[in-house]
C-alpha cells in the first residue's frame, strides 16, 4: 500500500484517517524493516518499552507517533548514557521537561539515539556507545553530534527525534543525512534534563522529515520551565498551526564572498542555485559579508570548552556512574574518568581547564566572550536590514568516517556555519534542498532573528514546498 | 633588627540563612534529619539538572546588607568556584565571586569588602578506617558570606566582631547564629600589614565554630608568626585546622600557590537584579538593631551602659524586657521607672532561670505579664522586695502571679496611712525634727524605724523615706 | 604548551595522563589553543559585568526579579537575555 520513503507525521496522519487497520499493518512492517536495518545503521542504541495500552491517545498532531531521544535527553528508567561509558549504566530518576510535554502531547519515545561523546564531535565518531552511519552510504559520517538521531529519522526507525544543538550539533547531521534539524532560540526550549556540556550555548532541538512536523513538535515542547531559570515565555511564540510564508518580498541575506571560505565546489554551485529559486520566488537577495563569523569557531572552541569542563566536573563516580578503583577519593575518582571519558572529552576538559586558570583566563576566555558580544552585534545589525539569512549548513556534504579523526581541527571545520547561529543565540533550520553529483544531500540553513521561530518555519515550509518536499498539509 | 609592623587579621564569615528551602532547590532548608533525606536532582547535581535561585533568599541578604552600611548592587551574578570534594556534588559551588551581592559597609571596628550570596556544601564525617561519610543534606542551603577587610589586630578584636555579627543576624531574625550548630562560621586569616616586607594574608585557619576558638586561635596565630619572623624562618602561606580537644591550631595543607578555582559567570542563572522598591520595601520593615536598641534603654530609661547591653544581648531577653515595660505602661506606671524595676529583677533572678538559653525565654511559665503584675506590686510601693521574693519561686513555675500577690503578699499600709503615721511620729518628736533641719540628716534613719515600728515592718521602706524627706522639708512646728 | 602545564591541568580536570601519548595530546592541545590565539585584542581589557560602564540598563519590573536585562548586556558569556523590542526588520509582520 504504501512504498517508498518513511511518511512525515502530517502525511502519516492523513493515511491513518483514511484507513486505520491498513496504516497500522503498514507501520508494523515499517518498523520491523527498520529494526532489520538498524543493526548496520547503530543509529539506536536502545529500544525503549511499548507504553501500556491504558493511556487514552491525545488528540494532537503528535498523538500516537514514535519518537527517538538522543542520549543526552533525560527520561526516568531510560538509558541517558550520553555516547559515554562512564554513564552506560546510569537510568535517569527524573524525566526532561521536553520529554513530559512530549509524552503528554501522545508522543511515545520509542528509542535512544548513539551521539557524539557529551555532544563533543561532528561525526558521531567519538560516540562510545554505538556508532551511526549515514543511511545514504554506509562509508560515510551521519554527521555528530546528533548523528543516531539524524540517522533513525533518515532511516526511518522513527517519526521525529529529539537532538541537542550547541554548536550545529542537529543542524550539521540534518545536513548529512537529508533531513530537516531545527534549532530554536536559546532559552525558548527547557533544557532541564539536558545534560550540560556548553550551558551558554545548548539548545534541545528537533530532526525531523519536514518542516512542518519539526514546528509540531516545537511547539509542543517550547516554553518558560520553573525549572529552567534561562527559559523564558517572551516573545510568546505564536504557536497554532503552521502555514507558509511567501517569499515574496522578504529580503533574504546571503553571503557575499564564500568562495573566500573552504567550501566545495558542489556546496557553492547549490548555494547558487538556491539563490536562484529564492529570487524566483520572489525573495530580494541582500549579499552580506559574513563579518567575524571567522573568529566563530575560535571563540567557540574557547567557550565551550570552557564550560564542558566545569559542567563534567559533577563525574566523580560518587552517586552514579564510573567508579575507578583507587585508594583515596580522589584516586578513584581520576581512574572513573580517565578511563570512562573518550580522548576527544578528555582533550576538551584539558583545553577548558587552561583557557579558565589564572594567568590564561584574559587571553582566551575574556576575549572569547567579548568576540561572542561582536559577533552577536553584527547579527544586530545584519537582522536591521534583512529577514532572514540563507546560507551553506557546512561547507561540504557528509564526509567519510576516519578521515577527520587525527586532525580535531579539520573535524570543527563543519561547524564554520553553524556556530555563530549557536554564539548569538539564534534560531535556524538546515532544510534539505537538493544533492551533489554523488547523490549526497545539500541543505540550506536559514537563521532568522531572536524569537522569529515562526516565521523561520514558515519560510522554511514554503520553500520545501515549492521544490516538491516535504507534505502539503491539504 | 626586628621590623615593627601590625599584624592584620580579617575574617570570612559564613552566615546560614534560616529561609524555609534550600537556595537553588525547594529541598527544607534544615541542618538536622537523617542524612541524605532532604536532597533532590537538583541539588545532587544528577545530570540534566538546573539551578534555579529561590527568591526567599533575596530579603534576608539584603537586611543584613543594610544593617551593615553596605552599597547593595542593583545587579550581581552567580558565578561558579571548581574544585573536586566528596561533599560538593557538581564539583562546583555557586557563588558570587566577581560580582557580589553588597560591597563595603562596617561591623564594629571593621570594615567590610563584601557580602555574597552561595550555597553550602554536604558535610563529612571523617571515620577512622580512611571512610568519609557524606551527607548532603546541606548542600544547596543558603549563606551569607561576609569578608571582612583584614583591619583587625587580635583575637580579641575578632571575637568582638563575630559577637556582635551573631547578635545583628539574630536582631534581623536572618539565622539563629548558633556557632555550634555551624549556622554561623568563620575562618581567620591572619598576615603581615601593608608596612611590612613581607605584607600580606599568611594563614588561614578555618571554620572556627566558637567565639572563644576564634579568639585563641587567632591569638595562637599570631604568636607563631611572630616567632617565625623573629627565628628569620621563612614564611608560607597555609591552612590551618582548629582542634577544639587540644586547643590547638594544625597544619592542613601549604597553599604553594593559589588553588586555581576556574572561576567564571554561571550561565544558568540571570543576573539577580535588585529593585529599588525591594530595597526600600526592606528598609522600611528592617527591625530595630541591637545598637539602637542600647542605645534607647540607655537614653529613654536612664539604664546603665552595662544593664542595657546585657539586656540587650538576645532579640528574645530584649522583647521579653520590652514587654515587662509596657505591660507596667499599661497599668501606669512611668516607663523609667518600670524599665529601672524590671531589669532589676530579670538580670538578677530571670536570667539566672534560662541560664544562657535565651530563646527559652519564650516558654517559661513567668512571662511578661505575669512578671509585669509581680512588679506592679512593688511599683505601687505597698510591698517590700523581701515579700515579692517570697513569693518568686512560685510564681516562676507558673502560679498565677495575681493570685499570689493577693493571697500571699498583703499590702502594707497606703501612702495616707504612712504619711498620717509620719505626720505624728515628726509632730511627738518636733525637737529632733529641729535639730535634723540644722543640719544632722542622720536623724532620717530614727525617724524611719519609728514608722517602721510603727507600721509592725509592713510599710515599704522607700516610699517611707519619701514621705519623710517631703513632711521634712515642709515641715513647721 | 609545555608537559608540565598539561599535567597541572590533568590534576584540575580529575584526569591521569598516565598511558596516553602525551606528545599527540600536547599537539592537538597546542593546534587548538593556536586557533583560540587568533582571537582579536579587546579594545578595553578589563573585565566586563553589572557594574561595567557598559552595564545593563536597568528595568524596574514589579518584582525586581527575573527580569529581562537590557540587550546591552556586555559579554556576560552565559547570561544571556535578550529582550524583546530589538528593533529589527521582522516587527512589521509575522
Amino acid at each position: 500500500m504504501i512504498d517508498g520513503p518513511a511518511p512525515t507525521m502530517a502525511r502519516a496522519r492523513r493515511l491513518r484517517q483514511e484507513d486505520a487497520a491498513a496504516f497500522q499493518v503498514h507501520e508494523y512492517r515499517r518498523l520491523e524493516e527498520s529494526r532489520a536495518r538498524q543493526q548496520a545503521l547503530g543509529a539506536i542504541t536502545h529500544w525503549l518499552p511499548a507504553p501500556g495500552a491504558t493511556k487514552v491517545p491525545q488528540a494532537g498532531p503528535l498523538s500516537g507517533f514514535d519518537a527517538a531521544l538522543k542520549a543526552n535527553i533525560a527520561a526516568a528508567g531510560a538509558p541517558t548514557h550520553c555516547g559515554s561509558l562512564f554513564l552506560e549504566d546510569y537510568r535517569s530518576p527524573f524525566d526532561a521537561t521536553v520529554v513530559r510535554r512530549l509524552r503528554e502531547a501522545g508522543v511515545h519515545f520509542s528509542a535512544v539515539t548513539a551521539m557524539d561523546e557529551f555532544g563533543m564531535g561532528s561525526s558521531s565518531e567519538f560516540s562510545q556507545i554505538g556508532r551511526p552511519v549515514n543511511p545514504h552510504d554506509p562509508r560515510l559520517s551521519a554527521g555528530g553530534s546528533s548523528g543516531g538521531s539524524a540517522a533513525a529519522v533518515a532511516a526511518g526507525h522513527v517519526y521525529f527525534a529529539l537532538g541537542s544543538d550547541t554548536g550545529g550539533s542537529v543542524r550539521q547531521p540534518a545536513h548529512c543525512c537529508g533531513v530537516v534539524g531545527l534549532k530554536p532560540t536559546w532559552g525558548r526550549v527547557s533544557r532541564h534534563g539536558l545534560v550540560a556540556f556548553a550551558s551558554s550555548l545548548d539548545t534541545i532541538g528537533v530532526l525531523a522529515r519536514c518542516v512542518a512536523d519539526a514546528w509540531d513538535v516545537l511547539r509542543t515542547m517550547a516554553g518558560a520551565d520553573p525549572l529552567d531559570a534561562t527559559s523564558q515565555d517572551q516573545p510568546a511564540l505564536e504557536s497554532d498551526y503552521l502555514t507558509e510564508q511567501s517569499w515574496r518580498g522578504v529580503v533574504c541575506a546571503v553571503p557575499e564572498d564564500l568562495e573566500a571560505w573552504d567550501v566545495d565546489h558542489a556546496v557553492l554551485a547549490h548555494q547558487k542555485e538556491n539563490e536562484a529559486h529564492l529570487r524566483s520566488l520572489g525573495a530580494t537577495l541582500q549579499p552580506v559579508p559574513l563579518k567575524r563569523w571567522g573568529d566563530g569557531l575560535a571563540i567557540y572552541t574557547v567557550l565551550n570548552a570552557a564550560q564542558a569542563a566545569s559542567n563534567l566536573q559533577r563525574f566523580d563516580g560518587t552517586l552514579y556512574g564510573r567508579r575507578g578503583a583507587g585508594s583515596s577519593h580522589r584516586e578513584s575518582l581520576v581512574a572513573g574518568r580517565t578511563a570512562g571519558f573518550g580522548p576527544e572529552v578528555q582533550r576538551r576538559i584539558l583545553l577548558g581547564c587552561h583557557v579558565l586558570s589564572g594567568g590564561f583566563r584574559d587571553r582566551y576566555y575574556l576575549r572569547a566572550r567579548a568576540g561572542r558580544q561582536a559577533l552577536t552585534e553584527n547579527f544586530r545589525h545584519l537582522f536591521g536590514g534583512a529577514d532572514i539569512l540563507a546560507g551553506p549548513t557546512a561547507p561540504t556534504a557528509a564526509f567519510p568516517l576516519g578521515t577527520r579523526l587525527r586532525d580535531p581541527v579539520a573535524m570543527r571545520r563543519s561547524d564554520i556555519f553553524t556556530v555563530p547561529a549557536s554564539l548569538a543565540g539564534l534560531p535556524a533550520v538546515s532544510l534539505p534542498t537538493g544533492t551533489d553529483p554523488a547523490g549526497l544531500p545539500l541543505s540550506l540553513q536559514l537563521v532568522a532573528p531572536w524569537w522569529r521561530e515562526r516565521r523561520l518555519c514558515a519560510l522554511a515550509a514554503s520553500l520545501e514546498s515549492s521544490l516538491g518536499k516535504g507534505d502539503s498539509r491539504g | 633588627m626586628a621590623e615593627t609592623a601590625g599584624f592584620t587579621v580579617g575574617l570570612e564569615i559564613h552566615v546560614r540563612l534560616n529561609t524555609p528551602h534550600k537556595i537553588f532547590c525547594y529541598c527544607p532548608n534544615r541542618a538536622d534529619g537523617a542524612p541524605n533525606t532532604h536532597t533532590c536532582p537538583v541539588c545532587l547535581g544528577l545530570p540534566g539538572t538546573l539551578p534555579v535561585l529561590n527568591p526567599e533568599v533575596k530579603e534576608p541578604a539584603l537586611r543584613l546588607a543594610l544593617a551593615l552600611g553596605c552599597t547593595i548592587a542593583r545587579v550581581s551574578e552567580f558565578s561558579r568556584k571548581n574544585y573536586f570534594y566528596p561533599d560538593l556534588p557538581r564539583n562546583y559551588q555557586i557563588t558570587q565571586q566577581r560580582w557580589p551581592l553588597a560591597t563595603g559597609g562596617q561591623l564594629e571596628e571593621v570594615g567590610l569588602e563584601r557580602i555574597h550570596l552561595e550555597e553550602d556544601a554536604g558535610r563529612s564525617r571523617h571515620q577512622d578506617g580512611g571512610w568519609n561519610l557524606v551527607d548532603l543534606n546541606r548542600a544547596g542551603t543558603p549563606l551569607a558570606e561576609i569578608v571582612t577587610l583584614p583591619q583587625l589586630r587580635d583575637g580579641a578584636g575578632a571575637r568582638r566582631v563575630l559577637a556582635r555579627l551573631r547578635q545583628l543576624v539574630r536582631y534581623l531574625g536572618i539565622s539563629d547564629g548558633d556557632m555550634e550548630k555551624g549556622s554561623l562560621r568563620c575562618d581567620a586569616n591572619v598576615g603581615l600589614g601593608p608596612g611590612h616586607s613581607q605584607a600580606g594574608p599568611w594563614v588561614e585557619v578555618k571554620n572556627l565554630n566558637s567565639l572563644r576558638f576564634v579568639q585563641k586561635a587567632v591569638d595562637q596565630e599570631i604568636q607563631r608568626l611572630g616567632k617565625a619572623l623573629a627565628c628569620g624562618q621563612p614564611l608560607r602561606r597555609q591552612t590551618r585546622g582548629w582542634d577544639p580537644r587540644t586547643g590547638q591550631t594544625y597544619a592542613q595543607r601549604l597553599k604553594e600557590e593559589l588553588a586555581d578555582y576556574l572561576y567564571f559567570p554561571e550561565p544558568d542563572l540571570p543576573p539577580l537584579v535588585i529593585s529599588a522598591a525591594a530595597i526600600e520595601a526592606v528598609r522600611r520593615n528592617q527591625p530595630e538593631l541591637p545598637g539602637a536598641r542600647q542605645a534607647r534603654y540607655e537614653e529613654s530609661w536612664g539604664l546603665s551602659r552595662d544593664d542595657a547591653a546585657t539586656l540587650c544581648r538576645t532579640p528574645q531577653l530584649a522583647d521579653y524586657f520590652d514587654t515587662t515595660v509596657q505591660e507596667l505602661r499599661t497599668r501606669g506606671f512611668r516607663e523609667a521607672d518600670g524599665a529601672a524595676e524590671a531589669a532589676r529583677w530579670i538580670l538578677s533572678r530571670v536570667l539566672a532561670a534560662v541560664d544562657g538559653k535565651d530563646e527559652s525565654l519564650k516558654v517559661i511559665p513567668l512571662q511578661p505579664s505575669g512578671l509585669a503584675a509581680l512588679l506592679a506590686a512593688r511599683l505601687d510601693g505597698r510591698r517590700t522586695r523581701q515579700q515579692i521574693l517570697t513569693i518568686w519561686e512560685p510564681a516562676m513555675r507558673g502560679e498565677d502571679p495575681v493570685s499570689l500577690v493577693e493571697r500571699e503578699v498583703p499590702p502594707g499600709p497606703s501612702r495616707e496611712q504612712i504619711q498620717t503615721l509620719a505626720q505624728q511620729i515628726l509632730a511627738r518628736d518636733a525637737h529632733l525634727v529641729a535639730r535634723f533641719q540644722a543640719g544632722n540628716p542622720a536623724l532620717l534613719n530614727h525617724f524611719l524605724g519609728n514608722v517602721m515600728q510603727a507600721t509592725k515592718g509592713r510599710a515599704e521602706p522607700r516610699t517611707v523615706k519619701e514621705i519623710l524627706l517631703e513632711l521634712l522639708a515642709g515641715f513647721s512646728p | 604548551m609545555d608537559i608540565s602545564r598539561l599535567e597541572k591541568l590533568a590534576a584540575l580536570g580529575g584526569l591521569s595522563l598516565e598511558g596516553t601519548d602525551r606528545e599527540r595530546l600536547r599537539l592537538e592541545i597546542s593546534a587548538l589553543e593556536a586557533l583560540a590565539a587568533t582571537l582579536p585584542a579587546m579594545e578595553d581589557e578589563e573585565e566586563p559585568g553589572p557594574s561595567h560602564p557598559a552595564a545593563p540598563l536597568e528595568r524596574e519590573a514589579a518584582d525586581g526579579d527575573r527580569e529581562l536585562v537590557s540587550d546591552n548586556t556586555p559579554a556576560m558569556d552565559g547570561v544571556f537575555f535578550l529582550t524583546p523590542g530589538v528593533p529589527h526588520r521582522g516587527d512589521r509582520d509575522d
